[in-house]
């Protein structure tokens, strides 16, 4: 007895490995088990998928880990990693006063379809067969809420148990197919005594006391049998392991496996018409990393990881015939600009793993402004979309009736549908339509900040705005000037002074920015932020080289800090009080000089807006010219 | 008389006949009677407006009943009135009333200015008061409110792109604010031409003083009100602080754009012969420099 108990313990071992695995792959299905998730690449399906499609490493490392298990134990993976294997022996635990029985070798039937199955996703490069009878992606069905494939499954096990297992998995058939001819395996000793208790509990049907023979391609070392059998009559050792087959069986199993290879070759000519077209119709956008559609709708097989991972619940499953796909129209959420959970989780790498800066610069698709229903366009203020936008791709600009309308860069735009989700309108005014061709492109990166501009009063430094700005040009559509540039080449939203200077009593570009990388700014300090410093020189200036005092600059300069003075010979000058500058361009602008202006703002050299001297305290001292006291006439 | 002084003599008639003939080429000043400026202090700039116009003979003198009328203040700048850098708006709205109570059929009001135009007319208070008063603010930003005029008498600036409002007017009233002035030291009824000139970097790079004596060629005011109620003594035209303020409370009124600035500079402690735009206009034969030539009335608001 020593030895059944030997069996006993190992059974219940594999019961409590069995749950601890289906436990863990059902809380990666749900939320909140991040890491989890990875436990799906150690699927055989996923895995062996993933080395077709991609051919991840990581894929090929598990599918050799498998075998190699599978050649050793047998096929342990199908009853202590394989959920869904896992989950119809709780179906069959259920169901426990139904009898086990023996079952068909079905031999033709598994071989017939593990190798159509696997030639389709091998040659034909099309995974529809294992989106519908891999075990892996079936208990994702499942776990996330698929009733019906749960009743299906659960009216097998009451049929007979594990027959899915052995009769359509392609999984089951491969391992099968190792496991049968592996050097170790089950078998009766002498000691059985026929009695027949295995054969009730065997939820594979596959042994044969009557015979003496254990079928160990269908066995999937669930251990029931050894735990139950009173005498230890079943023991662990030599597996006759391959024989040569009789000739009519190898020609059986030949034309099997030719019909299956033939069934791909077609596929693989099938297939790609068959699915762009369907694609086509359905007008869908995929999740980042599904490279183009057709691509993606052949890779993927639907088991539901990266619809259940995603934190916006944007990505929904692709039912019985359609793919994958993000649904901004219901559920009104976006693809979350930092995150990649999608891509890190897919095990069949029908999402190509991406970083993040790859993601971020992927087109998904293009966000379209529908100008009937969007209230900027019909006359009211609304600039919601815009700041929302975290690819620069979506700009507010002032038209020339002076409205203010939200315009997207067709470019920039990586259709991850957060303009579409700010959007107040119901239904939205902004749509996203997939991408040209469906097929995901890189959008050009951002160009990289140019640190040596002027900024807005209130941006605090170029490295400061740059990291607040969203580029909505809400600020740029308002400057009336045409001060504030948009970010352009220099990758930073900037001031030229071309076509006018920055107003002394104007804060409008702090009131208006919605994201606070300008900062409103007081009056009194506005007009004491200094954005740059303005620089004299006096070669090219008129007043220093001829007769004409043109004053241009002083007469607009708002601090005092520019004002002509006398020369040595008492021709009056511009003269710079540097202490009082605050680089609002009021020199720059009205100097006539062409083509280089003789005066012109620049940069800080460190980029910090710092307050100039207060006008104010410094002109203080000078007091005006006391009103005369007398009554006599001044002319 | 001796043979050597003949010789002398007649060399200087040479010398001399020419500039005569130059001297008789400056109307009025040479041959007219004398210009009469009126200077009037002591009230609001409204009480000030009604006693000048008064001795000059009424509005009724400038505007006759049907006309069209364009007022040009200075509203270069956005800043509130008490700083001093825009013609005060009560006046400004005071003119508009008269003119219309005088059977205006229109009064216009513009200025191109220098910062942003719409926060200037607002902020300076001007729009307000002209559009309550009855006249109508223009535009003045646009290159299509302007047309191009070529006066080949002026100096330097040969042609220029002068606002529409003032070449359709049948009267044409100057209302300017004294203020220092940064580059050519005194603003007041002849530098307020700037602003109905659309290139006005051109007058600043092209001799800025000759500039401003060509622009009061293109058309010349039927009457000049030069506020200074309040005044810039320093910072001009712009101002810093109110330290650049001082209420005087003065205006000056007359037809000669000329003598009313020569007066303005005085009022400015600045020397007219220094503010080398005056001399040249006087040379254009605007009006007169020459303060013996000048008959100044003053009155008490």
């Amino acid at each position: 007895m020593a030895r059944s108990r030997f069996w006993r313990s190992l059974h219940a071992l594999r019961i409590c490995l069995a749950v601890l695995t289906i436990i863990a792959m059902t809380l990666a299905f749900g939320h909140g088990a991040d890491c989890l998730a990875l436990i799906a690449k150690a699927n055989f399906g996923p895995a062996l998928l993933s080395v077709i499609t991609r051919f991840s490493v990581t894929g090929a490392i598990a599918v050799v880990a498998v075998l190699m298990l599978t050649a050793i134990l047998g096929r342990a993976y199908c009853s202590v990693i394989c959920p869904l294997g896992i989950l119809q022996d709780a179906f069959g635990a259920l169901l426990f006063w139904r009898k086990n029985h023996p079952q068909p070798r079905l031999f033709l039937l598994r071989k017939g379809v593990g190798v159509t199955v696997w030639s389709i996703a091998f040659i034909g490069g099309w995974a529809i067969g294992l989106r519908f009878l891999e075990p892996y992606t079936i208990f994702g069905a499942i776990a996330a809420y698929g009733w019906l494939p749960a009743l299906v499954l659960l009216a097998l096990v009451a049929w007979r148990r594990r027959f899915f297992c052995n009769s359509f998995c392609p999984v089951g058939a491969l391992l099968a197919c190792t496991a049968v001819h592996a050097p170790f395996g089950l078998r009766f000793t002498e000691r059985c005594v026929k009695c027949g208790k295995c054969v009730t509990v065997c939820p594979a049907g596959c042994l044969d006391p009557k015979a003496g023979t254990i079928d160990n391609g269908r066995c999937i070392r669930c251990l029931a049998c050894a735990s139950a059998c009173p005498f230890g009559a079943i023991t662990y050792g030599h597996n006759p392991g391959f024989r040569f087959p009789t000739r009519r069986k190898a020609l059986t199993v030949g034309g099997v496996l030719a019909g299956g290879a033939a069934v791909g070759v077609a596929a693989h000519f099938v297939s790609p018409s068959i699915i762009e077209n369907a694609i086509r119709r359905k007008n869908v956008i995929c999740p980042p990393g599904a490279g183009d559609a057709a691509r993606f709708a052949s890779k993927c097989t639907d088991c539901r990881l990266c619809v259940t991972q995603c934190p916006t619940e944007v990505i929904k499953p692709a039912g019985v015939a359609g793919i994958v796909h993000l649904d901004y129209a219901t559920t009104g959420a976006q693809c979350k600009f930092d995150c990649k959970r999608c891509t890190e989780v897919c095990p069949t790498g029908a999402l190509l793993p991406l970083t993040l800066a790859e993601k971020q610069r992927t087109r998904l698709g293009l966000a379209v402004i529908d100008t009937q229903r969007c209230r900027a366009f019909n006359g009211e203020s609304c600039e919601v979309c815009a700041p929302a936008c975290p690819a620069h791709a979506l700009h507010m600009v002032r038209r020339e009736d002076n409205s203010i309308v939200p315009e997207v860069d067709a470019e920039r735009c990586i259709g991850c549908g957060a303009c579409r989700s700010a959007c107040p309108m119901e239904p939205k005014a902004i749509v996203v339509v997939p991408p040209e061709d469906d097929k995901q492109t890189l959008v050009p990166p951002l160009p990289t900040p140019h640190y040596d501009v002027i900024c807005p009063p209130g941006a605090g430094s170029p490295q400061r705005l740059r990291s607040l700005c969203t580029d909505c040009n809400l600020c740029v559509a308002n400057c009336l000037p045409q001060v504030i540039q948009p970010a352009g080449e220099k990758g930073i939203i900037h001031l030229a002074f071309d076509k006018g200077m920055c107003e002394d009593y104007c804060t409008t570009c702090g009131n208006v920015c919605p994201t606070g990388a300008i900062t409103p700014l007081d009056l009194a300090i506005k007009q004491r932020s200094r954005l740059g410093l303005a620089v004299l020189e006096p070669s090219i200036c008129v007043a220093f080289s001829t007769e004409n005092s043109c004053g241009a600059c002083a007469e607009h300069c708002p601090t005092g800090a520019l004002r002509m003075k006398p020369d040595a010979e008492g021709h009056l000058v511009p003269m710079l009080t540097t202490e009082l500058c605050i680089g609002c361009g009021s020199c720059e602008y009205p100097c006539p000089i062409r083509p280089i202006k003789a005066i012109r703002v620049h940069p800080l050299t460190d980029g910090v807006q710092v307050l100039a001297t207060d006008r104010n305290e410094y002109f203080k001292a000078t007091e005006p010219t006391p009103a005369p006291t007398s009554d006599a006439w001044l002319i | 008389m001796k043979r050597r002084t003949f010789l002398m003599s007649g060399a200087a008639l040479v010398v001399t006949a020419p500039a005569a003939s130059l001297a008789a080429a400056e109307p009025p000043a040479a041959t007219g009677a004398k210009s009469k400026v009126v200077a009037v202090r002591g009230g609001e700039p409204e009480a000030l407006f009604r006693k000048g116009i008064a001795e000059l003979g009424g509005i009724a003198t400038f505007v006759r009943p049907g006309q069209k009328v364009v007022v040009k203040p200075n509203i270069g700048w956005d800043r509130a009135p008490e700083y001093g850098a825009n013609t005060n708006p009560d006046l400004v709205a005071e003119i508009v009333r008269q003119c219309i109570a005088a059977g205006a059929s229109q009064v216009e009001v513009f200025d191109h200015t220098c910062n942003s135009w719409e926060r200037c007319y607002r902020n300076s208070g001007i729009a307000d008061a002209v559009t309550q008063a009855g006249g109508k603010m223009v535009e003045a930003h646009d290159r299509d409110s302007y047309r191009e005029v070529s006066r080949p008498a002026a100096g330097s600036m040969k042609t220029a792109l002068i606002h529409r409002a003032i070449l359709d007017a049948d009267v044409f009233i100057n209302v300017p604010i004294l203020k220092h002035h940064g580059g050519a030291k005194v603003t007041a009824a002849l530098k307020n031409f700037m602003g109905l000139v659309w290139d006005r970097q051109y007058m600043h790079a092209h001799n800025l003083d000759q500039c401003i004596a060509d622009a009061a060629l293109y058309r010349k005011p039927d009457l000049n009100v030069i506020d200074a109620y309040r005044i810039m003594p320093t910072n001009g035209p712009r101002g810093v602080t109110l330290n650049d303020v001082r209420t005087v409370k003065y205006q000056i009124l007359s037809t000669d754009i000329v003598a009313a600035d020569v007066l303005a500079c005085k009022l400015l402690r600045t020397k007219p012969e220094d503010v080398r735009y005056v001399a040249l206009a006087a040379k254009h034969g605007l009006g007169t420099a020459d303060e013996s030539r000048i008959d100044v009335v003053r009155l008490e608001a």
